[in-house]
């Protein structure tokens, strides 16, 4: 299968099976936005969000088996399926910076709604 | 509705017999015994083969271990003997039309026991397999034997656990549902039960005084890749057959032995049709209708469920058109297929989890959709069209095991209700259908399409049938068993098939209930037999079948008193001798058959 179907495919999976990563994900998302809540007393807000988006990327990064289904590795870990190191690693920097972009959206959009509400 | 007639008609003779009209000459006539240390062999398997092996003719020794078998050909030609526990005889002769030959087999028993072992069928077979537990043993029996036998020469060979590993992920891409650890289970055991070790035999083979009437006759159809996954009786007393790997239809005149094949119109889909996402299995599944079932109307049209394309054909045998009406892409795998007493067509839709009604009259169907029977059966039945119609950007990709929710919810089989078999009570009209891995029967108002369901006693309601007094027989496929119910009382008998040692389990996967004498026939498909369940003395005849890997289908009816299957074990290169077949079995001989009977065209040389 050429690699840029393959690639087509492995997207379409997650992003089919988003709510399920992001069900599994739930702990971590709570820890990150605790994370980003306290750290807010002696983190800077751009540090704070890209380190919040890391803890985020630990729980809903995918680790895929061989049917090619996604699940968060740490689930993986937890159930002592095989996970590849260097595939784990590129999907929790892929997932990180895929969250810190949206976190960054969302932020400038919050900041955007908050303007107009000053006024 | 597709609105071209197609007259694709492809006469693939394939040759069985020169089939020149009116050439049919006498046939031939062997006579003799069985015997092994001087004494008679009862029930052993008298098997003529004709020179082209096209052609097989079986009867069994009586009590004496006598024979006569009649021969529907002439020429050269293989007789064989077969029985349990002995090695084969074979002889080659050639017989002259209306020839007679008089000789005796001497049957040697098996005294190395690996030969013993290789000459066991798949029931024993998997008797070396062991479970860890009852749900993956029964997963293996629901998801791995429908398709066809695991245990024989081809399926049970040594293999390292990951060679099993890719051959059980190859299968969950044919559709064996199974949760990760089911899959992972069966593999295990596989990997450690099919050593080439030789199996423990055990199995008892008791005489029944029915099989020295009996007469068996097979057809060998098509090539090594033919899928015929149903046969039906046509009025004019030939067999038909759907092929769903290679979208044509199978025609066999009984009479003269003439085979034909037509195939169905080409269509505005991929290969595997509304399946081309899933992996199909190779070589086989080439078509995009995939005709599953037939069932032929009173105007004498046949109306073909076509799984694959979510259509319904229409085949009329005298001018061989097709005619495709369209049943819907989000309908997914119309299934079994009958016709109640107004003409109107009832088939299931096993995948989405509905009934269809379909008149011919106004070619308008109505889709009814079964009970959810709960969440994630809900989920199936919602979100399965769609999963399917992603995965077709990706062909024989499976992208559906990737996302569906039997692997990541851990559903297995039971995140599907499959409605499967169908068929019509004879004496109010009613639709009944079974519903496989909800373990289910239900009931639907041909008028006001009201559903009501009922649960079944024993796991894996398969092709149900009705008898002419308005009861329901029910294969238990998964627990091997055989259901009764009456609608009146609403009430269910169950009773155990028999088998041919404790350890071992059979998967009846079809029954039908001829209406002559009411007795039920049903398909066993790990043992190579035919079971005959006599109501009124609640007692089993059974039927060894002379071909080993003999997988049937839907059991059907001929006036002359046959019961009538095709060989359908997946894939066709795993029955011996390598190709499906027509069978058909005569419980009281072929009287009247054998004097029309062709002769072979070696004999016409």
């Amino acid at each position: 299968m050429p690699s840029l179907q393959m690639l087509a495919m492995y997207t379409v999976i997650t992003v089919m099976l988003l709510p399920l990563l992001l069900f599994f994900s739930i702990p971590f998302l709570l820890a990150s936005v605790a994370f980003n809540v306290v750290s807010a007393i002696w983190l800077d807000q751009p540090v704070r969000r890209i380190l919040a988006s890391g803890v985020a990327a630990l729980g809903i990064a995918p680790a895929y088996d061989t049917y090619l289904s996604p699940r968060p590795i740490y689930t993986r870990l937890f159930t002592g399926e095989p996970v590849e190191l260097g595939a784990s690693l590129l999907s929790i920097a892929l997932t990180w910076v895929l969250i810190g972009l949206v976190a960054e959206v969302l932020a400038r959009r919050w900041r955007l709604r908050r303007v107009p509400n000053r006024k | 509705m597709y609105g071209f007639m197609s007259i694709r008609f492809t006469a693939v003779a394939t040759a069985i017999f020169a089939a020149v009209a009116g050439a049919s000459v006498r046939a031939a006539t062997l006579t003799g015994s069985v015997q092994s240390d001087g004494r008679p062999l009862a029930g052993a398997m008298v098997t003529a083969i004709d020179g082209a092996q096209k052609l097989r003719d079986t009867v069994y020794t009586d009590a004496q271990g006598r024979f006569t078998l009649r021969v529907a050909f002439s020429g050269p030609m293989t007789v064989r003997a077969r029985a349990p526990y002995y090695k084969d005889a074979a002889q080659q002769l050639t017989l002259a039309a209306e020839g007679q030959r008089d000789f005796s087999f001497h049957l040697e028993r098996h005294s190395v026991a690996e030969e013993l072992s290789q000459s066991l069928p798949a029931s024993a077979q998997l008797t070396a397999l062991s479970w860890s537990s009852a749900s993956s043993r029964e997963a293996f029996i629901s998801q791995c034997n429908y398709c066809h036998q695991v245990g024989n020469e081809l399926t049970r060979s040594p293999r390292e656990k990951n060679a099993w590993q890719s051959t059980v992920q190859r299968m969950e891409g044919y559709f064996a549902l199974l949760t990760n650890s089911e899959a992972k289970e069966i593999t295990r055991t596989l990997a450690d039960g099919f050593t080439g070790k030789p199996v423990a035999a055990i199995e008892e083979h008791p005489y029944q005084p029915e099989l020295a009437h009996a007469k068996v006759r097979e057809w060998v159809v098509g090539d090594a890749m033919t899928f015929i996954h149903d046969a039906e009786v046509g009025a004019d007393e030939h067999l038909y057959g759907a092929d769903e790997g290679h979208d044509v239809i199978w025609h066999l005149d009984r009479a003269t032995g003439k085979v034909e094949s037509y195939a169905e119109p080409d269509i505005d889909l991929p290969q595997g049709g509304v399946f081309s996402g899933v992996q199909l299995p190779i070589g086989v599944f080439t078509g995009k209708h995939g005709p599953h079932s037939l069932a032929q109307g009173r105007d004498g049209r046949f109306w073909i469920t076509n799984a694959l394309s979510s259509t319904l054909a229409s085949f009329d045998p005298s001018t061989k058109e097709f005619h495709l009406y369209d049943v819907g892409r989000t309908h997914l795998y119309p299934h079994t297929v009958r016709i109640d007493a107004e003409g109107i067509v009832w088939f299931t839709i096993v995948a989405s989890n509905e009934v269809a009604r379909f008149d011919p009259r106004t070619a308008k169907f109505t889709i009814i959709s079964l009970p959810h029977n709960g969440f994630w059966h809900w989920v199936s039945d919602t979100f399965f069209p769609y999963v399917l119609k992603i995965a077709a950007w990706f062909p024989a990709q499976n992208l559906q095991l990737a996302v569906s929710h039997h692997k990541w919810a851990d559903q297995g089989r039971n995140a599907f209700s499959f409605p499967y078999g169908i068929d019509v009570n004879p004496t109010d009209g009613s639709i009944w259908y079974a519903k496989l891995y909800a373990h289910k029967i239900g009931r639907i108002d041909p008028r006001t399409l009201q559903v009501r369901e009922f649960d079944t006693p024993l796991k894996g309601p398969r092709r149900l049938r009705f008898d002419p007094q308005g009861n329901l027989w029910i294969p238990a496929f998964d627990e091997g068993g055989l259901m009764k119910f009456d609608p009146k009382t609403e009430r269910f008998e169950t009773f155990r098939l028999p088998l041919l040692a404790h350890n071992e389990y059979e998967v009846p996967y079809a029954l039908n209930v001829q209406p002559a004498t009411g007795d039920v026939w049903i398909t066993s498909n790990m043992s190579d037999r035919i079971f005959r369940f006599r109501p009124q003395s609640r007692t089993f005849v059974t039927y060894p079948m002379p071909t080993r890997v003999t997988w049937l289908r839907d059991l059907v009816f001929t006036k002359d008193g046959g019961v009538c299957s095709s060989s359908s074990n997946l894939p066709a290169y795993g029955i011996e001798g390598g190709l499906a077949s027509f069978v058909c079995l005569y419980p009281d001989g072929e009287e009247g058959h054998d004097a029309a009977a062709p002769t072979s065209p070696h004999a016409r040389r």
